[in-house]
């Protein structure tokens, strides 16, 4: 066995499948990611979405909704506070970047290993989620760049649709609901059968 | 399900939200005396109707909200971020 991955939530896990054998099994994969969320301070909120524009090249967007660019997204949590998403690489230095760039404008408070990225995907996503999540997630009303801070299986998560045809969700939640979380999507995807991937283990 | 309107998230289920107390009491100036303190910590209507409520969106946006409901139909007339006033009246 492989040394643990201390980048993943779920440290002693190897990549598991259960439930139904069906034909739509339920992927689910741990993403390991650099969270930063930035808070405006008072009054400052339009020099925030300007220096991060300029820094990042991502419109902060308004609620409910995400911005991408590149291999970075922005999520709006609430009224002037956004989280931002990039990959695992820049775990060391972006958080201290934005904390210069924005030093008076905004909080910078880095929540990589505060917060957990799970993404799940297949024909029944949807399916699965409406067992847990009281959220429209048909794709008329939660439609590809949507996102929205709510409450599955009791846990608080934001929840955002990523791009393309397939159904393919993303559940920011604390790191420590994780297990939690993951043990609500695999009893919930039961019928359909469920493979998870942990960090590490996943293509990067 | 009880719907509450968020000025920010939109119809979110009851569930992902807190009840915080009557939004119309106001704190009393300092030197008001121990009844006017009294009242403000304890006494409360408990009103057949339209009634201004603190709610707190605590699984969504994280904001207290202003909620306007009618404690009789559940039927919900406004709700504004915490800055905010409720429109003057509801018919
Ligand atoms: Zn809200």
């Amino acid at each position: 066995m492989s040394a643990p991955d201390r980048r993943s939530r779920f440290p002693a896990s190897q990549p598991r499948q259960g439930g139904r054998s069906g034909d739509a099994p339920l992927t689910i994969v741990e993403r390991p990611a650099t969270l930063v969320q930035v808070n405006a301070r008072k009054g400052r909120q339009a020099e925030l979405v300007a220096a991060i524009a300029k820094t990042l090249a991502l419109a902060l967007p308004d609620a409910g909704r995400t911005a991408t660019a590149a291999d970075m997204a922005a999520l709006w949590l609430q009224p002037g506070s956004w989280l931002i998403e990039a990959p695992a690489g820049r775990r060391g230095e972006l958080p201290g970047t934005l904390a210069q760039t924005l030093n008076g404008i905004a909080a910078v408070v880095d929540q990589s290993h505060g917060r957990c990225v799970i993404e799940i995907s297949g024909a029944e996503a949807r399916a699965v989620l409406a067992r847990l999540c009281r959220l429209d997630l048909h794709e008329r009303a939660f439609a590809a760049g949507d996102s929205a801070a709510t409450l599955v299986g009791h846990v608080s998560c934001l929840i955002h649709r990523t791009g393309g045809e397939a159904p393919c969700f993303r559940l920011v939640v604390g790191s420590t609901f994780a297990e939690w979380l993951l043990h609500e999507l695999t009893a919930a995807a039961a019928s359909y059968g469920w493979r998870f991937t942990p960090a590490g283990e996943a293509a990067a | 399900m009880h719907l509450i309107p968020c000025p920010y998230c939109g119809e979110r289920p009851q569930d992902e939200f807190h009840y915080r107390g009557d939004a119309t009491v106001t704190r009393p100036a300092p030197d008001a005396g121990e009844q006017a303190f009294y009242d403000y910590v304890y006494t409360r209507a408990n009103p057949r109707g339209w009634h201004d409520e603190w709610w707190h969106h605590y699984a969504g946006c994280r904001q207290w909200l202003k909620v306007r409901r009618n404690t009789l139909t559940h039927a919900v007339a406004a709700s504004v971020g915490p800055a905010d006033a409720l429109p003057e009246a509801t018919p």
